[in-house]
């Protein structure tokens, strides 16, 4: 009778699906078509709120939001360019503090309301006050970084954002960049908790429909001509799994998938429907030395590794251990170029050359240094700390390092850490004695990538970000002569050179590489990778077939 | 005098006050946890804030007071209804968690009935077969299901029906539940057969270790009741083997049965985090998943509270179930 009743079950449940097959008003999941562009994303974002961006509560929410909201000015498609957007052009006082933006005429948000400077002033001081409780990119990075005090409407078209103190003309374009406008009325008129779920966009797209956990749809904004609308819809899917990704990749199902997994290339190449691409990205990897001297590790647990590395001939001998090359074309599946500082390229030093991979070279001066093989092998022991991240910061990655330097006597322990801890301790300075880490960096302004690590004026050894604790007073002092030179770009660009150097000299970093990006792009659309995180899904178009 | 409560009434209060003590150690138990893995402001404050910023989200973030004023005032706003805002999606909790909860229910419904009606088949042909060559192939395959990861079921699922036969979708989902929850009948009902189709490969990958896991109960229940007495005198009597079966043997089978079908519902919404990511499904075990990684407390402690009376739930329903399927035991 149950084995009856199971067949009785299947064929209901096959008649079902047959008669679903005719079925076309029927919700669905959605799927490019000519109208359609379908972008797969890993993580969902929490808010829309467009002053809540990055961190740990947006996500990937700007690379949908850059969608939704404009930006004064924005960073370009091409390598290093920073585009105007809402605003035409600027200018910067005599001083350099305060900078004025000339927007277009006739701008409006979404709700029909126009858009002005007055609104352009409001985005930017909404996101940096403190009662709203913003975190993540633009409160907590763009506002720090440029030293932002307020912005002010001059007139209808013109607003001028005040700064702390002159600074790189890139540094601050790109980070005004980073902030989306939005307009006064309509954000005025919502709480905190509406701003999170409602958007009046300012930009090329505006929402139409957040399925929470599935996907956030957006329809082209009709008399938007400040950027291109190759299609009238782009769909964001939210697929958390990158396997499933690409299964929906090669099914026709997406259209881009930027960072999949680089052992899944052939897959995607293989199937005829998307194209698999790698090139360099603005992430940077590295290994960190912990150089404070008050960290728990050195203190409580003192070790002769812990001091070892506080030495810079220590330093320097560990850089030629690793074999950046067999990493990226073992592990990563791709090539990548050794990095020589904290810069990315094209901005990096024009001349050095990076550490070579000469492991007799890195043992020779380890025992210059001091700290020859014991009888077990081994010269000093250290810990390296990291998580179970994928692509560049993947655990076999940080294996590998860590054998490398086992093999010149430098007996290294990989340890993974919950992200949360691994953050905490980062965050304090007291991460180590190694780290495996990875920070976001550009193409376009050198200083942008050098500010992790700030000068006297923001504590050096002690400011927040300088996670290596590094005192390098060459460096310190040269970050706040910086500022003072940036009306006279030659002298500016000689004294980042001479910093890069010192970095190179003393290395707080074990520097290895830009990490490699990969994106899958389907061969029905037109579409430049960009090597930063961004996905400019309102460039796409669909191929003359 | 007041009048004395039935026995079925004074089992129902006694198991609700139960679920009070269950859902304030499971509470206990996840903010315990949640805390003991870190400070959360961490998530919340920008990598350049300084330790004064950090204080400042501290204590906006409510993480400055001590442990267990945090969790007195967390259970006092549960009682009010009230269980904070989301600090990732800046919405309250309760919220974010109802919206998905349509589609962890979809999944876990499927995956329960689908568990529940295979199983009993297979456990009971295999426990008239015993000894056979279908009760070995159907055992060693129950075998082979509790041994199989969901994980990789589903991957291979997606490679085998959506990628290379194409015959499925790859991942998604359709909503049922919710548009029928919220009143839209009709929506719901046109989305049906879609909704199948979507729900189809997570729900097999999310019941294949219940299927297998139960049909060896199965199995064993019936192989257990047949031993005795009562059954064999039912034989001797000149009842047909089906009559046997279903009246004497399956139905004694059934409360060890229903005992762990009731445990496997909540098993089973255990299982779906790791499904709904593979799938790409919307629901609160995902939701659950991002919200520990992003140390989000006030949504993981709703998610917990809110899946906990799920669970109690299927329990108590099991145990009223046991007077129902035999009425020598009493609710007393």
């Amino acid at each position: 009778m149950y084995v009856k009743l199971s067949v009785r079950f299947a064929f209901v449940l096959i008649m079902v699906l047959a008669v679903s097959a005719f079925i076309s008003s029927a919700q669905t999941v959605p799927t490019p078509d000519d109208d359609t562009l379908v972008i797969a994303i890993n993580g969902e974002p929490g808010s829309l709120d467009p002053s809540q961006v990055g961190g740990s509560t947006g996500g990937s929410n700007f690379r949908i939001m850059m969608h939704t909201f404009a930006t004064l000015y924005e960073l370009g498609q091409a390598s290093g360019a920073i585009d105007p957007y809402l605003a035409h052009s600027f200018t910067v006082s005599d001083d350099g503090t305060e900078w004025t933006f000339h927007m277009h005429e006739g701008l409006t948000c979404d709700d029909g309301e126009p858009l002005t400077a007055e609104d352009a002033a409001y985005s930017f001081n909404r996101m940096a006050d403190p009662a709203n409780g913003f975190t993540g990119n633009s409160a907590g990075f763009v506002v720090a970084s440029t030293g932002f005090i307020e912005a002010r409407a001059d007139s209808e078209l013109d607003v001028t954002i005040v700064a702390q103190k002159p600074q790189n003309r890139a540094m601050r374009l790109g980070l005004y960049s980073e902030v989306l406008v939005h307009c006064k009325d309509s954000y005025e008129a919502m709480t905190l908790e509406e701003a999170a779920r409602n958007v009046v966009g300012s930009g090329p797209y505006s929402l139409t429909e957040w399925v929470p956990g599935e996907y956030i749809s957006m329809h082209a904004v009709e008399g938007f001509d400040l950027r291109p609308q190759g299609f009238d819809e782009i769909v964001w899917r939210f697929i958390p799994e990158p396997s499933t990704a690409v299964a929906e990749v090669i099914t026709g199902n997406v259209d881009i998938y930027k960072e999949f997994p680089a052992n899944q290339a052939d897959a995607i190449s293989n199937s005829g429907m998307a194209e698999a691409r790698f090139f360099a990205g603005t992430t940077r990897t590295y290994i960190g030395f912990n150089l404070n001297p008050d960290a728990p590790f050195r203190v409580d647990t003192p070790s002769l590794g812990a001091d070892a590395i506080m030495e810079t001939d220590v330093r320097v001998a560990l850089q030629y251990a690793i074999d950046t090359d067999a990493i990226c074309e073992n592990l990563l599946l791709t090539t990548c170029e050794r990095a020589t500082s904290l810069v990315n390229a094209p901005n990096n030093h024009p001349t050095l050359e990076p550490y070579p991979y000469d492991p007799a070279k890195a043992e020779e001066l380890l025992d210059a240094a001091g700290y020859p093989r014991g009888d077990d092998g081994v010269r000093f022991s250290l810990e390296m700390k990291s998580r179970r991240l994928s692509g560049a910061m993947a655990p076999e990655v940080v294996l590998a390092t860590a054998q490398m330097l086992t093999d010149i006597g430098v007996q290294t322990e990989a340890i993974f850490q919950e992200s949360g801890d691994w953050v905490a301790e980062l965050i304090t300075h007291d991460l180590g004695p190694l780290y495996f880490g990875r920070t976001g960096g550009s193409e376009w302004s050198a200083q942008y990538d050098m500010a992790d690590i700030p000068g006297h004026a923001a504590g050096c050894e002690e400011a927040e970000t300088n996670y290596t604790h590094w005192k390098n007073d060459f460096w310190c002092e040269g970050w706040d002569t910086l500022p003072s030179l940036t009306a006279d770009p030659e002298a500016e660009r000689a004294l980042e050179i001479a910093m890069l150097e010192e970095f190179y000299r003393d290395p707080p970093w074990l520097m290895l590489f830009a990490g490699p990006r990969t994106e899958a792009v389907s061969n029905r659309i037109e579409y430049q990778s960009r090597a930063d995180y961004f996905i400019t899904g309102y460039a796409a178009t669909l191929k003359d077939m | 005098m007041g009048r004395e409560l039935p026995p079925m009434h004074k089992y129902i209060i006694r198991r609700l006050l139960l679920t009070v003590v269950v859902i304030l150690g499971v509470t206990l138990l996840t903010f315990l946890s949640i805390h003991l893995a870190g400070d959360p402001t961490f998530f919340y404050v920008s990598e350049r804030a300084s330790a004064e910023e950090r204080q400042a989200a501290r204590e906006r973030l409510g993480f400055d007071r001590p442990l267990h004023v945090q969790y007195f005032d967390f259970l006092i706003n549960l009682a009010r209804g009230d269980t904070g805002n989301s600090l990732a999606h800046r919405v309250p909790a309760f919220d974010v968690v109802m919206e998905r909860m349509p589609a962890t229910l979809e999944l876990t419904i499927g995956g329960f009935l689908l568990s529940t009606i295979v199983a009993f088949p297979i456990g009971v042909l295999a426990a008239t077969r015993r000894g056979t060559m279908t009760d070995g192939t159907l055992m060693l395959g129950a075998m082979l299901g509790q041994s199989m990861p969901s994980f990789w079921l589903g991957l291979m699922f997606i490679l085998f029906f959506g990628v290379t036969l194409r015959w499925m979708p790859v991942s998604g989902h359709v909503p049922f539940i919710k548009p029928l929850l919220e009143g839209r009948v009709d929506e719901a009902l046109l989305n049906l057969p879609n909704a199948i189709r979507y729900l189809l490969m997570p729900m097999v990958a999310v019941s294949v270790y219940s299927i297998s896991r139960n049909s060896r109960l199965i199995r064993s229940a019936v192989l257990e009741v047949l031993r005795q007495d009562y059954v064999v005198t039912a034989r001797a009597k000149g009842l047909n083997e089906r009559t046997v079966m279903i009246r004497h043997a399956i139905r004694n089978a059934l409360i060890p049965i229903v005992t762990v079908l009731a445990l496997q519902f909540a098993f089973l919404l255990n299982g779906v985090i790791v499904v709904e990511t593979v799938f790409s499904w919307p629901g609160v075990g995902r939701l659950v998943f991002d919200a520990v990684n992003q140390r989000d407390v006030p949504l993981v402690m709703t998610a917990v509270v809110l899946l906990s009376f799920l669970f109690v739930g299927a329990n108590l329903i099991a145990d009223l179930l046991y007077g129902f399927l035999d009425p020598r035991i009493r609710l007393e």
